[in-house]
């Protein structure tokens, strides 16, 4: 018996398809706003903790429903991790981070930061914490069921503030724009924009640009522990091609990268490539394309 | 009243050398404080101040966690005490094992409401222990912490969600793991170094802890992760103008 924890993103497609390939159809356990619980409820089993507040306060009812299952799976984001991870302590069941296939008793995953992938043979409960960007669950039949948490953990919302930054579905995008350090202001990126538009491509960072400088938005930074994203075009801008970041966009089509620096690792993973100033390149190809 | 920061002591995978096997050879990879775990250290050590509260770190590992450059490194950075679990068996121990052993330890200094980690390890990368310790310890869990205010027991957590941030409150002892960018640590400096040598530390022996090593997962096999091949296809025209026009025309034709 295996269950998928969800609490705001339906797109657990990739989890499902790990829970079957280890041979089981999987139920969920949700624990976030109804109306994700009930669309899911269209191709799966669906409990849905029936309480108000954060996830953060629903573990002990998590914990309680998923006390029997022999396989916990989750999506990699946030809130779901977290649960997973308290499941499986409270357990004292292993658990298994970058989940990226499985068949039969084993399970494929990366581990040191996306460098070493490992297979691993599982006999015993386990959970599982399942890498790759969003992926719809296929139609089937499902059924909802609400449940009472006999027990919450006193965590409240307080306050909420949204972003001023746009949303970007970043996992939808044909064409994506990454930069990186090489950009210098963020007055600079306006000339990425320009380029953007051109190519009808979304943009996107690496993490020093989201986290370090705050130039762009958390949910825009591509890699081992952010986005991973597979568009018919990356092109990386003055992104020197760590494995952290590479992991996160190797699966696109053709990858480009513009960068000063010959010896960038980012040159040895493209396709095409130019060694040159990203400050002089990218205006000359936003005008190039325009020329077309 | 004691505020808690687990750190780790970790080097960085892109220093090590990986062979096609996927053996780490971690010779020439040097050993630090985990990347994000300094801004952990020193979100615990102002949030201490605050409460007028004792710091005290927790590291679990092998036995260099309890070394005295590791002592060092951490003390330096504002700990008033290190908590030290080393042993042999602890070398890359999961995250569920990891969480068990510094919720043990947690429960062994007594009175602690407030246990802060940082965003994720530099070596393995999965932002789970922090969920792990809560799971062990029966606490709720607040990750992606940007800021916490009150004392422990009573919190109030600036947290950044997928649309914007939002705050919580937090009654009763919890774990809070903070982002990457919650502060900005402060480099000791030679008076932080020479007094870290004066700081205490103890060191709890595993087996007095009674945690369960927990079992059923065999590596069967690993590899080094190849990167998908390339065409690599390199644009030297030494004009601007040109190099971009040639990109552009690579793009026309294939993409």
């Amino acid at each position: 018996m295996s269950v998928i924890l969800v609490v705001d993103n339906a797109g657990i497609g990739n989890v499902v398809e790990i829970a079957q390939a280890l041979g089981s159809q999987p139920t969920v356990i949700a624990a976030g706003p109804k109306q994700i619980a009930e669309e899911l409820s269209g191709s799966l089993a669906v409990t849905w903790i029936a309480a108000d507040g954060p996830a953060e306060a629903l573990a002990p009812a998590v914990i309680a429903l998923a006390a029997d299952a022999d396989v916990v799976l989750a999506a990699d984001r946030s809130a779901e991790r977290a649960l997973l991870g308290q499941v499986a302590a409270a357990r004292s069941i292993p658990v298994l981070p970058a989940v990226t296939g499985a068949a039969g008793n084993t399970v494929s995953r990366t581990t040191l930061n996306g460098l070493v992938a490992v297979t691993e043979a599982v006999s015993g409960p386990v959970a599982l914490l399942v890498s790759g960007a969003p992926k719809p669950v296929p139609a089937g039949s499902g059924s909802f069921q609400e449940a009472t948490p006999a027990a919450t953990y006193q965590v409240a919302v307080v306050s909420e503030s949204a972003s001023q930054q746009a949303q970007v579905d970043l996992a939808g995008a044909s064409r994506v724009i990454g930069v990186g350090r090489g950009i210098k202001a963020e007055a600079d990126l306006a000339m990425i924009e320009e380029l953007a538009a051109k190519l009808g491509a979304a943009i996107a960072c690496s993490r020093p640009i989201a986290e370090g400088v705050g130039w762009l938005p958390r949910d825009r930074y591509l890699g081992v522990s952010g986005q991973v994203i597979a568009p018919a075009l990356y092109l990386a801008v003055g992104i020197s091609g760590q494995v952290q970041h590479m992991v996160g966009v190797r699966g696109s089509k053709a990858v480009v990268a513009i960068n000063s620096d010959p010896n960038a690792p980012i040159f040895n993973e493209c396709d095409a490539g130019v060694v040159a100033d990203l400050y002089q390149i990218v205006p000359a190809l936003t005008a190039a394309l325009g020329a077309s | 009243m004691s505020v808690v920061v687990a750190y780790k002591w970790a080097a960085s995978p892109n220093d090590a050398s990986i062979a096609p096997d996927g053996s780490a050879d971690w010779s020439r990879a040097k050993a630090a404080i985990s990347e994000y775990d300094p801004v952990a250290i020193q979100v615990a050590r102002d949030f201490a101040d605050a409460a007028q509260a004792e710091l005290i770190g927790i590291s679990i590992g092998a036995p260099d966690v309890a070394g005295s450059l590791a002592k060092k490194a951490a003390l330096s950075r504002g700990l008033d005490k290190a908590v030290l679990v080393a042993d042999e068996s602890l070398a890359g121990a999961g995250a569920t094992l990891t969480g068990k052993v510094i919720a043990a330890a947690v429960n062994q200094i007594g009175g602690v409401e407030l246990v802060i980690t940082g965003d994720s390890s530099v070596d393995i990368g999965a932002h789970l222990v922090s969920a792990t310790i809560a799971g062990a310890l029966g606490w709720p869990v607040i990750p992606d912490a940007l800021a916490v205010a009150g004392k422990p027991g009573e919190l109030e957590v600036t947290q950044v969600t997928a649309s914007g941030t939002r705050t919580l409150r937090v009654t009763g002892p919890a774990v809070v793991a903070v982002t990457a960018d919650a502060a900005q640590p402060k480099i000791p400096g030679m008076k932080e170094i020479l007094g870290a040598g004066k700081k205490p530390s103890e060191e709890l022996p595993l087996a007095g802890l009674g945690v369960v090593v927990p079992t059923g997962v065999d590596t069967q096999a690993s590899s080094r992760v190849e990167p998908p091949p390339r065409a690599k296809q390199l644009i030297t025209a030494g004009d601007p103008t040109e190099a971009a026009a040639e990109l552009a025309a690579w793009l026309r034709a294939n993409v």
